[in-house]
């Protein structure tokens, strides 16, 4: 009976998505081609629920097709399709001393409230709540904080077993740890995550998870679903204690379809085949007792909602001082994002551009841009600058808070602009030859004018793309002499002036 | 040794005889002259494949740089993500012609790497020297992490004491420093000396404690066996990276010289300015590295 299988097929699909979408996150040799990468992506909930609302178009068709798969047949996103799902579920297959599960009561005011609080906060214009909860971004974080640096740390180990037998065919990767505060919440999340499915299973997905709680509620609509056939039911309880959503209810033979997340572990387990998937057909309404609860929270939010928390953009982000203050008043967004305002209204901190960034500028921070953005990316030029040549960012968001750009588009938004700190600069402190800044500046938006027979930086912003090349290169220490401050809207850098140049030498003779 | 080294040993062994036999009369003829017949030699007109063949045979051949079973460290300019038409890096139809010449001279082992400013994986790739290492027959190794630097002491320098070098560099037995001639916003011009940064780690120090000096303090610590520099694109303006091929005027013109020194002042007169315009260079033959003066080198001068 094809029903007893559902099971395995579930467990083969859901590992066949948990390996690419996590090798996505873990791909250092860049072996997965870019454009394939949305196409890995393609049902993944919240990524295409931001990239609609921020863009429209064809994510629509994403949304559609789990709407679909969740009205034919439950929340078959949770474990067929979510890489936290499955990742929990390896948990639970691989935790010591195998408890058995037990039917809880629904977290239903909770799980209700937290998205109707998510929502609300997204209509406020803050993704904070759907930062934190999404699972899919969830799953990119701790991925790419977490086990990316792990991951490049066993490579390096191979690198040099490899090199010492001579080859060179492996290469060392050099992967960061993100900073201290992003990495701590990442590695609380992960604590969360397995101690949860540790003891309770998939309780995450049925209090915490607003994908799960948003599809919960669709399910009830679902054709196909777990039921209980209770003439040949015998009570034992094998169901429920394999139902890692504590959904099951054996003693009254009810199944909570809006917790069920669709894993089909129950089935194979019935000594009587009498819990199977039946088609139904529109479900009756039953009064949902909490349903007072659920709308008394919801009112409480929207009145007591502190906005004004959520409208801050931007805090100014202050730097240690030199010889002079640096006062950067807004962070930078990679390119493509178009402003600090549309960056944020889409970003779920999923991570997927800090893991693919070659040149290591895209880093996380715990509140970048103020309470709007919590835990999203920022361009830092401490940790790299943004490639020239690069456009890769803007191809993988699977949100589009970073939207994609050609390479000729790409080399002229102007992100940020160019700051010169003369009395930092080595050139004048130490009235020696430097010019790193300029060396690395690819449109010459930092030039060296002679100046009291030394070579000093001269900026001109109007040429500037904000690459952050010239900050991530200078060498003055402690501080730099040279640094971006960032656009909040894009705007389109004017074009590096091209001069004929003169040959050097006339005729084929040599010079000496 | 594994079972793929023994495979491509076997090949390189049955290289180095064939083309041996080949070179015959040219290393019948280095061994006549163990004098190295000039101090440098320029070259112009030609492709850099055949510019470089009738510099290396003016000097003897490639059997008189590099012996049997050698290691070699080919050191081009790799340093930015820019396509071969920019001239930002070394020409990689050059850097495959030296790695052809070495390996029929014998060499055993043909290493090709840079420290380089963009990211290392797109500067490899997208100069096109990759691709033409690989299709030479040398080895393409990374100098992406400061583990492949060792400490050493430059007894002479002035300002620069200490730097860490690739342990290739510091281990083979040749080592020849293909640079390309180009402008410089810091040094004026990057010819040979200026190309060692990419041998050494931490650049940040030379920077920091006047460039010139430290370029002049490492070039008494590694003397390269060979110096060719790469003129056949020469970007006059916005360099090191240039901004567009509008900056690039052709030479098609190659000098190669035992002297690093007398390299780079006659790459910088083909530039258009005079050697002692680049303190390097003055600081450099002070310190006796080398010969700056061009009237006392015995120069060949070839046109194709």
């Amino acid at each position: 009976m094809i029903q007893r299988h559902l099971r395995s097929i579930r467990i083969v699909i859901s590992l066949f998505f948990l390996l690419l979408i996590a090798g996505i996150f873990l791909d250092f040799y860049d072996l997965i081609q870019p454009d394939f990468i949305p196409v890995i992506l393609f049902f993944q909930v919240m990524p295409a629920l931001m990239k609609t609302l921020s863009t429209g178009g064809m994510a629509l068709f994403s949304l559609l097709a789990v709407l679909g798969l969740t009205v034919l047949a439950g929340r078959l996103y949770c474990s067929f399709l979510c890489p936290l799902g499955t990742f929990m579920d390896l948990v639970i297959r691989f935790r010591p001393g195998k408890k058995r599960f037990l039917w809880t009561r629904a977290h239903t005011a909770l799980r209700y409230s937290l998205l109707g609080l998510t929502l609300l906060v997204l209509a406020s214009g803050s993704l904070v709540l759907i930062d934190l909860l999404d699972p899919f971004s969830l799953f990119g974080r701790l991925m790419t904080t977490l086990f990316r640096p792990l991951a490049a740390t066993l490579n390096n180990a191979l690198v040099r077993v490899f090199e010492s037998l001579g080859s060179y065919s492996l290469v060392t990767v050099e992967f960061p740890w993100a900073n201290l505060p992003v990495l701590m919440v990442c590695l609380a999340c992960l604590g969360l995550i397995v101690g949860l499915a540790m003891k309770k299973g998939r309780l995450y997905c049925n209090s915490l998870c607003p994908v799960g709680a948003f599809l919960g509620l669709v399910s009830r609509l679902s054709l196909f679903r777990v039921s209980i056939d209770r003439t040949s039911c015998v009570s034992c309880g094998k169901c429920e204690r394999v139902c890692k959503a504590g959904c099951i209810d054996s003693k009254n033979y009810q199944v909570d379809i809006s917790r069920c997340v669709a894993c089909y572990t129950c089935l194979p387990v019935c000594p009587e085949n009498c819990i199977n998937l039946t088609m139904t057909g529109m479900p009756k309404r039953e009064m949902n007792p909490n349903r007072r609860t659920l709308l008394l929270l919801v009112g409480l939010a929207v009145a007591g909602f502190p906005k004004k928390l959520f409208a801050q953009i931007a805090k100014p982000l202050v730097y240690v001082k030199n010889t002079i203050s640096i006062m950067r008043r807004y962070p930078t967004t990679p390119p493509g994002s178009r402003s600090i305002a549309e960056f944020t209204s889409a970003c779920t901190g999923c991570y997927l551009c800090v893991s693919h960034c070659p040149g290591k500028v895209i880093q996380p921070a715990l509140t970048p841009y103020g309470s709007k953005g919590f835990l999203m990316p920022r361009m830092d030029n401490s940790r790299g600058f943004c490639n020239f040549t690069c456009t890769t960012c803007g191809a993988i968001c699977p949100t589009g808070a970073i939207l994609p750009l050609t390479l000729d588009a790409k080399q002229q938004i102007q992100i940020g602009t160019v700051n010169f700190i003369r009395e930092n600069c080595i050139v004048i402190t130490q009235k020696t030859e430097c010019g790193a800044c300029s060396e690395h500046c690819p449109t010459k938006a930092v030039a060296m004018v002679l100046e009291n027979g030394l070579r000093v930086p001269k900026v001109n912003p109007k040429i500037c793309v904000g690459c952050g090349a010239c900050e991530y290169a200078c060498p003055s220490i402690p501080y730099k002499s040279i640094y971006v401050e960032g656009n909040p809207i894009h705007i389109t850098a004017e074009k590096p002036k091209t001069e004929e140049i003169e040959k050097p030498m006339s005729g084929d003779d040599f010079p000496f | 040794m594994n079972r793929r080294e023994f495979i491509k040993k076997s090949v390189a062994a049955g290289i180095v005889t064939g083309s041996a036999l080949m070179a015959a009369p040219v290393s019948l003829f280095a061994e006549e002259k163990k004098q190295k017949p000039y101090d440098l030699v320029a070259v112009k007109g030609g492709e850099p494949a055949a510019l470089f063949d009738s510099a290396i045979s003016a000097l003897g051949g490639m059997v008189a740089f590099v012996p049997k079973n050698s290691t070699v460290v080919v050191k081009p300019n790799i340093g930015w993500d820019a396509d071969p038409r920019r001239a930002a890096n070394t020409h990689p139809e050059l850097v495959k012609q030296i790695i052809r010449h070495c390996l029929s001279a014998g060499a055993k082992k043909v290493y090709v790497f840079d420290n380089t400013c963009d990211i290392w994986t797109r500067t490899y790739k997208n100069s096109g020297i990759e691709y033409a290492v690989n299709d030479a027959g040398g080895t393409m190794i990374p100098a992406n992490t400061e583990r492949y630097f060792h400490p050493v002491t430059v007894d002479k320098g002035k300002r620069l004491n200490q730097a860490k070098v690739h342990e290739q560099v510091l281990e083979a037995d040749v080592f020849i420093n293909v640079p390309v001639l180009k402008h410089h916003s810091s040094a004026k011009l990057t010819i040979g000396m200026k190309n060692h940064m990419g041998i050494v780690w931490d650049r940040g120090y030379w920077h920091r404690n006047d460039l010139n000096q430290c370029i002049a303090d490492f070039a008494t610590f590694k003397k390269p066996d060979l110096t060719v520099v790469d003129a056949y694109n020469v970007l006059m303006k916005h360099g090191p990276r240039g901004v567009s091929e509008k900056d690039v005027v052709t030479m098609k013109s190659l000098i190669i010289s035992l002297d690093p020194v007398a390299a780079d002042a006659a790459a910088a007169k083909m530039f258009g300015m005079e050697p002692s315009d680049l303190s390097y260079i003055s600081m450099a033959a002070a310190m006796g590295v080398g010969n700056m003066d061009l009237t006392k080198a015995s120069i060949k001068r070839i046109k194709l």
